[in-house]
């Protein structure tokens, strides 16, 4: 009886939380309201005024259930990952409803793909006519990815007044790890403050040079501020169909490349650096990683690419090569090229690298995805201990360190966890990889698209496509949810609903 | 209190022209290497 009152607890105090982030996130669509307001948009207006109605009722319903809790039970660690995962998936399916509503998608899974591609900041979409869709859906689809980005915990506990004692909990269930100060509605608050001044320089940057280049001042704007977002979300989504290659401009392209290459790098050194501790950027793990990989998987393709005269000179060879790589590589996702490009032109040596480069990723605790520079620091330094270890007789102990923005001892849990996490991912992308094949794709494709859904990336060869089958989209849902959130959070939820089913079966059993 | 974590000063500034100035150094870098491969 008191098992079943406990079980009880949690689910309340889960329901409250879960609630708190949904109505958090659903305030978001007064946003976009007031943009199709604005600009006159009745239709688009009347599809978010029922979808933030049904996202608050949904929000105020679960705090309410869990209200009388929330004072009286601690918040523990499985509470934290639990909320964490169902608000995003909940999430996904509310934030899914103005799309459905607005007719340019096929099917509400199509709905459901492009919501968790923006909030994972993968990028891939499924809606179609793109170029012609409402101004108040297209600042939906990027205020998604932006927020997608900083993470909808990390939105909800900014705001948080009281109950912030399980908060780190939460935060941590959303694959965010780096306390940047002791507080966490601090350290919260401070993700977004440093993303709110790159918003400001970033839009209006885009903006002149959008207008240098030819669009009207209003357009300018909007196609500014969309792109920043995504840029620095490393999301990928952008309002033209042919995404970047749209712009057909090196300045354009410059920009972007300097907002995602800065969006992809850890909140905790932008603190550092913007602390004053400008060395930090040099000694820490993840930007000597990054480094590292980005110039050598950037040479190799841009030799392939000159040895094979793909592109007829350097600067070409800069824009398409490059962009693509590093776009890859900081798991942005904006591409410069038709999909089809990469498979047609290219070939398979630079299509390999850049899913080597999309599987790497970008900083732990920053808007990018795949296994982390980070994580592949910790398995090479590993290897360099090991590797001593066995040279060096049992007479020298010596303690292997990383720099991560303090001096951290390379234990064997760390080492562990990296590994855990890297082989979670690679058993993603094999299967999505063998998926694709299943289903008619080449290798390579199905192994570009693979590596591109589990690196939240977004870069596409061609398969993600509203025609592609249904058992594909949800795999690319679930591989892009699982990729975002560092799989843990979502084994917890896992966990908790099969024992929750088990408990009720062996019940049903007994009765 | 505040001041502990928000740094609405000089230090937004540098921070950010770092940033910048960092990640413009890379990519000329990477133009650099570029231009060496196509010669």
């Amino acid at each position: 009886m008191n098992k079943t009152r406990k079980s009880l607890d949690d689910l309340k105090i889960i329901n409250f939380y879960v609630g708190y982030v949904i109505m958090g996130t659903a305030s978001l669509m007064l946003i976009p309201m007031v943009t199709s307001l604005i600009f006159k948009e009745w239709s688009v207006l009347l599809d978010f005024t029922i979808s933030i109605n049904m996202a608050f009722s949904l929000g105020i319903f679960l705090m309410l259930t869990g209200k009388n809790k929330v004072d009286k039970v601690k918040v523990q660690w499985k509470h934290g990952l639990i909320i964490a995962s169902s608000s995003w998936l909940i999430l996904t399916f509310l934030c899914a409803v103005p799309y459905e509503l607005s007719g340019k998608t096929a099917s509400f899974l199509d709905a459901c793909f492009d919501v968790m591609s923006g909030f994972t900041t993968t990028g891939l979409v499924l809606t179609q006519d793109l170029d012609h869709i409402s101004l108040g859906l297209n600042m939906w689809r990027h205020i998604i990815t932006f927020v997608g980005g900083q993470g909808m915990v990390v939105l909800a506990l900014s705001f948080m007044v009281k109950h912030t004692l399980g908060a780190y909990k939460m935060y941590v269930g959303e694959g965010k790890d780096v306390g940047l100060v002791p507080n966490v509605k601090n350290t919260a608050r401070l993700i977004w403050k440093i993303s709110i001044v790159y918003l400001i320089i970033g839009t209006v940057s885009l903006w002149i040079n959008g207008m240098f280049i030819g669009l009207q001042p209003v357009s300018a704007f909007f196609h500014g501020l969309f792109i920043f977002m995504s840029a620095w979300s490393t999301g990928g989504f952008a309002p033209m169909s042919q995404n970047i290659l749209y712009y057909h401009s090196l300045s354009y392209e410059l920009l972007t490349m300097i907002f995602f290459v800065i969006g992809s790098l850890n909140f905790a050194l932008h603190y550092a650096v913007w602390q004053g501790n400008k060395k930090e950027v040099f000694k820490n793990i993840e930007t000597q990683s990054f480094f590292i990989t980005a110039l050598i998987i950037s040479f190799f393709t841009a030799l392939k690419l000159t040895n094979s005269g793909v592109y007829s000179n350097g600067i070409s060879v800069f824009r398409k090569g490059i962009y693509n790589v590093l776009s890859a590589h900081t798991t942005t996702g904006f591409g410069n090229l038709y999909a089809r490009q990469f498979a047609t032109e290219w070939g398979d040596f630079p299509v390999v690298m850049l899913i080597i480069a999309m599987l790497i990723g970008g900083s732990a605790c920053s808007t990018a995805g795949g296994f982390k520079g980070l994580r592949l620091g910790v398995v090479f330094k590993s290897i360099i201990a090991e590797v001593n270890k066995l040279l060096n007789s049992d007479r020298k102990i010596k303690v292997f360190k990383i720099h991560h923005i303090k001096e951290i001892v390379l234990e064997d849990g760390l080492v562990k966890s990296a590994y855990l996490i890297i082989t979670c991912y690679i058993i993603l992308f094999f299967i999505g990889t063998a998926l694709g094949t299943y289903y008619g794709y080449p290798v390579l494709s199905s192994a570009f698209e693979a590596a591109s859904v589990t690196g939240n990336v977004g870069l596409s060869i061609g398969v993600t496509t509203p025609t592609m089958p249904n058992v594909m989209k949800i795999y690319y849902i679930i591989a892009m949810y699982l990729g975002r959130l560092e799989f843990i959070s979502v084994f917890a939820l896992i966990g908790v609903s099969f024992g929750g089913i088990k408990k009720l079966w062996l019940k049903l059993l007994k009765q | 209190m505040e001041g502990d974590y928000i740094m609405i000063n000089k230090k937004i500034i540098g921070g950010v022209l770092t940033e910048i100035g960092y990640t413009l150094a890379f990519l000329f870098i990477l133009y650099g290497i570029n231009m060496i491969l196509a010669r």
